[in-house]
């Protein structure tokens, strides 16, 4: 490969450009255990990187940062080590069968048909998974039972209940026993996205959540690790072909990993419905964003009237803007909720009542 | 009824731990600094001697890895209930405001004498209760206190409620010199850790604290090392690509560079923001 064409040369606009993409996408990511890199590749495009080397360096800077993210995220004592590595090894293979999948499109159907397959599988993934995690967020807020241990749903309590002599495995998050069959076909799946729309988490970490019936602090968390696997994968996948710019990954990188310990750190703060709430509305914008570019490539494949350029563009343009809103969204619900958080901890901490300065005095006129 | 059971440490000037206990005279010296404690609670005002009452309580969490609560007993208390508005607030509402303001005051206190991980309290209104309500359900195995302070009316009320099994040891006032340092004999009794907590030690700003200058002093030196690494990075910009772009074994090499920058930066990364004061909510 020549390196000449293939990588693109950098001014202190696309590196700070890149930092700051970075720096949002990893603050998600330390959040929700994923879900910042998917605005990743399509920003590198945007600034003329060829797709394949986009892919490569966005799963170059991925590891690192699950890495990173994960280690932080354990010392809270929020990794499930055990089922992160379980899950793993079956997303690798769910990687490079989804990768396949993706090479045949390409193959029969051209780039426009690549592009359908991967916005439906955003559309219909994120419609099943992102209505149901916000829906349930929403429940819990209106129910006004933040503080109460999460507890398993009727799925996981049924998943938790079968038993496979020989493939039991205790996991330290769901506290209970589980048959490692179970967590294959979801880190499959997990894997499969992750190859098609570059988030895997928005399958694993709901599947953690509500299949397995871990709690979703530990779910997201624990996803940074299968993340790390599937990034290290697939690193070594695309830099055997050479594909990988080094420069790109460690700029994302730079940014990112800033990031990820803010979200991380945010995580400690937030109730863990508000991590449900933020993921719910991450993958709802983000649904939007790409279901507005399907007529664009339905129109490429003569499946419907051929669209006027202008309105390509529009639809292009405005899929791109509101998939950055998704990430700004998701980061300014980190954000308020990491200052909240903070500013409650640092003023209302009071164990007298538990609430802060205006409970502690109602408490004391209550006693009174 | 309180007893007391002073301990004497040499010199004139020297500070005086006071270690009170219903029955004084089943305590000894050393029983009472061998054993361990899990939750220290500290009284403290926000003046030099609270730091002094401060740093000494901190030695002991520290050195036995406790959980700490820092916690400050507001007087004020309005003399009188009103039903409508005396000037912009009602007295109770005032004191809630001041309340808070003292909060933030304490926490600043806490984090002047890195003690920012402890918990912190301010007790207002029926503080007497409040005190005893607090002691009740945090369930300190130890409780620091200025001496001076035992005479306050809610404190005294407070710490007369506490269980058989919890020590409160009351610090005799030492006198700002060099040489008169709070508490220090006493931790000689402990078997020996010299811990820093003079009076006018603890006055010194936080940039000149030794824990919190190494910690910027390691930040810093991350962040430079971090700079290194990218200016090597770019300096050899040509090389690297055409190496990585070669493929096959090559694969190594952004492999190696990824984790070399994840492990330095990511360090970097997680020391700035705990220098800035960005830090997990231990008390989740």
């Amino acid at each position: 490969m020549d390196a000449t064409i293939s990588f693109i040369q950098l001014d202190p606009f696309s590196i700070a450009y890149l930092f700051v993409v970075g720096f949002v996408g990893g603050m998600v990511s330390g959040f929700i255990g994923s879900g910042g890199a998917f605005v990743l590749t399509p920003a590198m495009m945007s600034l003329g990187v060829p797709g394949i080397v986009a892919v490569a360096s966005n799963m170059c800077h991925k590891f690192p940062k699950a890495l990173v993210g994960a280690i932080k995220r354990a010392k809270f004592g929020h990794v499930d080590v055990k089922l992160g590595l379980i899950m793993g090894a079956s997303a690798e293979v769910g990687v490079l069968v989804g990768a396949h999948i993706q090479q045949a499109i390409k193959l029969a159907f051209g780039d426009a048909g690549s592009n359908l397959y991967v916005s439906a599988a955003f559309v219909i993934v994120l419609a099943t998974v992102g209505g149901y995690v916000l829906r349930d967020a929403l429940r819990i807020h209106r129910s006004g039972s933040h503080h109460e241990e999460e507890k398993a749903g009727r799925l996981a309590r049924f998943v938790q209940s079968i038993h496979i002599p020989g493939t039991m495995v205790y996991f330290e998050s769901i506290k209970a026993r589980v048959s490692f069959l179970v967590t294959i076909p979801l880190g499959f799946a997990t894997g499969m996205l992750a190859a098609t729309i570059a988030v895997g988490g928005f399958i694993g970490v709901p599947s953690m959540i509500y299949v397995l019936g871990a709690p979703s602090m530990m779910a997201s968390a624990t996803e940074l690790v299968i993340a790390f696997l599937m990034g290290l994968g697939g690193t070594v996948k695309f830099a055997w072909d050479g594909y990988v710019d080094i420069r790109l990954a460690m700029i994302i990188l730079a940014g990112s990993l800033f990031g990820i310990q803010l979200g991380a750190i945010g995580t400690t703060y937030v109730k863990p419905y508000m991590i449900k709430l933020v993921m719910g509305v991450i993958m709802i914008t983000v649904l939007v964003s790409r279901a507005l570019v399907i007529p664009v490539y339905l129109s490429e494949l003569d499946l419907i009237a051929p669209l006027g350029d202008v309105t390509v563009r529009l639809l292009n343009n405005a899929s791109f803007g509101i998939m950055v809103l998704a990430l700004v969204l998701g980061a300014g619900i980190v954000l308020r909720a990491l200052a909240a958080g903070m500013r409650e901890s640092r003023l209302g901490h009071s164990p007298v009542a538990g609430e802060g300065p205006r409970a502690a005095l109602r408490l004391l006129d209550d006693k009174a | 009824m309180l007893a007391f059971l002073g301990i004497r440490t040499d010199g004139a000037n020297a500070p005086q731990a006071v270690p009170v206990h219903p029955d004084p005279s089943r305590e000894r010296r050393s029983d009472l600094f061998a054993r361990r404690f899990h939750r220290v609670l500290v009284l403290l005002d926000l003046t030099a001697r609270g730091e002094a009452v401060l740093r000494y309580a901190t030695g002991i969490a520290v050195k036995d890895r406790s959980a700490m609560m820092a916690v400050h007993v507001m007087d004020g208390h309005p003399l009188f209930e009103s039903d409508g508005p005396c000037g912009h607030f009602l007295p109770e509402e005032r004191l809630f405001f001041t309340a808070r303001a003292t909060t933030r005051k304490l926490d600043l206190f806490l984090a002047r004498n890195n003690a920012s991980w402890a918990e912190s309290t301010v007790l207002y209104g029926k503080t007497n209760e409040a005190l005893a309500t607090l002691i009740s359900r945090w369930k300190p195995d130890l409780v620091v206190v200025d001496a001076k302070a035992m005479r306050h009316r809610a404190i005294a009320a407070g710490l007369a409620s506490v269980p058989r099994s919890t020590r409160v040891l009351a610090l005799e006032r030492a006198e700002r010199s060099r040489n008169a340092v709070a508490g220090v004999e006493n931790h000689g009794l402990r078997g020996g850790t010299r811990l820093d907590v003079g009076v006018g030690a603890s006055a010194r700003p936080a940039a000149q604290d030794p824990a919190r200058r190494k910690q910027v002093a390691r930040t810093v030196l991350l962040g430079i090392g971090t700079g290194v690494l990218y200016w090597l990075m770019f300096a050899n910009e040509r090389a690297v690509l055409d190496l990585s772009a070669k493929g096959h074994w090559y694969f190594i090499l952004p492999l190696a560079i990824a984790l070399v920058f994840s492990f330095v930066h990511g360090v970097f990364t997680a020391e700035f923001w705990d220098v800035l004061g960005v830090k997990a909510n231990r008390k989740h």
